[in-house]
């Protein structure tokens, strides 16, 4: 999978349309997939994955290193998150994802979705980025610095205070009645 | 439930609901893609242009009227194909020594399968890259990338093996407002030889963003110029609209001198020179 995955990736650098066809069909659920998390709106998750393989097709004769296509194209679908985000600035409904089954589910046991979901929201962008790319893509932080072309200590505030927040805004619903709850303003 | 989530706690929750929501794209969205790459064309800018770019954008010498004179050229040439070697009808290449069992290389061949990595014994080939009729300096061109031919170049030898697909071979004249490349490759469907080149006006519209709209390319198939391979010369001037390109969206012909000359070793399956 690895040599062929190689393989689309050289042969779509030199304009071979046919493999990259291919090679984009076989990452485009991946690229939705972060760019979804990173905005939670389909209609812009899909207009970011567009707009990436595109972006992905033009920019790839200046990719040098085809065994490193994964991190790149990881870096380019959250660049065009980025831009969906910023171009759109449309209001983002709240997407309630509910369980298949609410037996055995472990965010129901401790926290409610919907908490999670305005918690995420009240992010600023390049947070909600960090925390998608550790942990949905399972990123070192080393990668997540690579892919969002940042500093690896700028990574770490950011996931620490993105970490911070979320917790905030879970342990909120999780107060009696009457607690404050102004601590995320 | 607890009143505080602690690390591993929020670890679990978050990787859980993250995990959670679409994971499809649609198929209109990825349809759109693909039907927009047929009229993208691809960034044909290595890094190594970059620097030198920058300066040329700011060099006020490079204005429109000096600009792009012409462009480029290059060449490329290919490998071990055995039907390449009944086309030219070459005999036994003078080189006796032993070569792979396999009496045809295949040009997919593996890379176990691939001609001998040892350095060619013929001296190393002339190999002249013009522009518009001038020689390139050596220090103007090189090959990148690992060609699937033995190449031979002016300051030394590059032995690459078999891989598949294309190979990239960058000319650059950084003193030259054109810029250019090749790349060679292999298929089933044969050997191909693409050339590309960018062509601006040093001006107001030389930067990346515009690149795209200033390149053009020339795609041969080498199985269907077989007279030009047997004479050892790959000309894209046999190629229809080759040289049309677009610079400020004018579409203008651009001349383009792209020829050059190789030799086809059929004992070790080696191209050396142009």
């Amino acid at each position: 999978m690895v040599v062929m995955r190689r393989d689309l990736v050289a042969r779509a650098q030199w304009g071979d349309e046919v493999a990259f066809a291919e090679l984009a069909t076989e990452i485009a659920d991946r690229l939705f997939s972060v760019a979804y998390r990173i905005l939670r709106d389909v209609d812009a998750a899909n207009d970011a994955t567009q707009e990436a393989l595109v972006t992905i097709w033009r920019e790839l004769p200046a990719l040098r290193d085809p065994e490193r296509f994964d991190a790149w194209s990881y870096r380019i679908v959250v660049n065009a998150a980025y831009a969906e985000h910023k171009r759109a600035r449309r209001s983002i409904p709240v997407a309630l994802s509910m369980p298949a089954s609410l037996d055995d589910d472990p965010i129901g046991a401790l926290v409610d979705r919907d908490q999670l979901e305005r918690g995420f929201a009240r992010l600023p962008i390049e947070q909600r980025t960090a925390l998608v790319l550790q942990h949905f893509c399972d990123l070192s932080l080393p990668e997540i610095a690579e892919v969002m072309g940042t500093p690896l200590g700028t990574i770490r505030s950011r996931l620490h205070y993105a970490r911070d927040a979320m917790r905030a805004a879970l342990e909120a619903d999780l107060r009696p009645a009457g607690a404050g709850q102004g601590e995320l303003a | 439930m607890t009143a505080r989530l602690n690390d591993r706690e929020l670890d679990r929750v978050l990787d859980a609901w993250l995990s959670e929501g679409p994971a499809t794209v649609s198929g209109a969205a990825l349809a759109g893609a693909l039907e927009r790459i047929p009229v993208t064309r691809q960034r044909r800018l290595s890094g190594r242009w970059l620097g030198p770019l920058a300066e040329l954008r700011q060099a006020e010498r490079w204005r429109p009227a000096i600009r792009v004179a012409g462009i480029l050229v290059v060449l490329a040439a290919l490998a071990g194909v055995v039907a390449l070697a009944a086309l030219i009808g070459a005999p036994p290449g003078p080189d006796p020594s032993p070569t792979p069992a396999t009496t045809s290389p295949s040009v997919d061949a593996d890379v176990s399968q691939a001609p001998s990595s040892t350095p060619q014994s013929s001296p190393p080939a002339s190999v002249e890259l013009q522009l518009d009729g001038s020689p390139l300096a050596a220090d103007q061109w090189e090959f990148k990338g690992c060609p699937p031919v033995t190449i031979t170049e002016p300051d030394g030898e590059r032995v690459c093996r078999f891989t598949d697909g294309w190979h990239r071979l960058e000319i650059y004249g950084l003193s030259q407002p054109g810029l250019d490349g090749a790349g060679i490759a292999t298929s089933d469907s044969g050997v191909r030889v693409r050339i590309w080149w960018y062509r601006g006006e040093i001006g107001d519209t030389l930067h990346l963003g515009d690149f795209e709209s200033t390149q053009g390319e020339c795609r041969l198939n080498l199985t269907d110029l077989t007279d030009t391979l047997a004479n050892g010369t790959i000309d894209c001037t046999a190629v229809p609209g080759a040289y049309s390109t677009t610079v400020g969206g004018t579409e203008q012909e651009t001349k383009v001198d792209l020829r050059g000359s190789f030799t086809f070793n059929p004992s070790t399956g080696a191209i050396e020179g142009f």
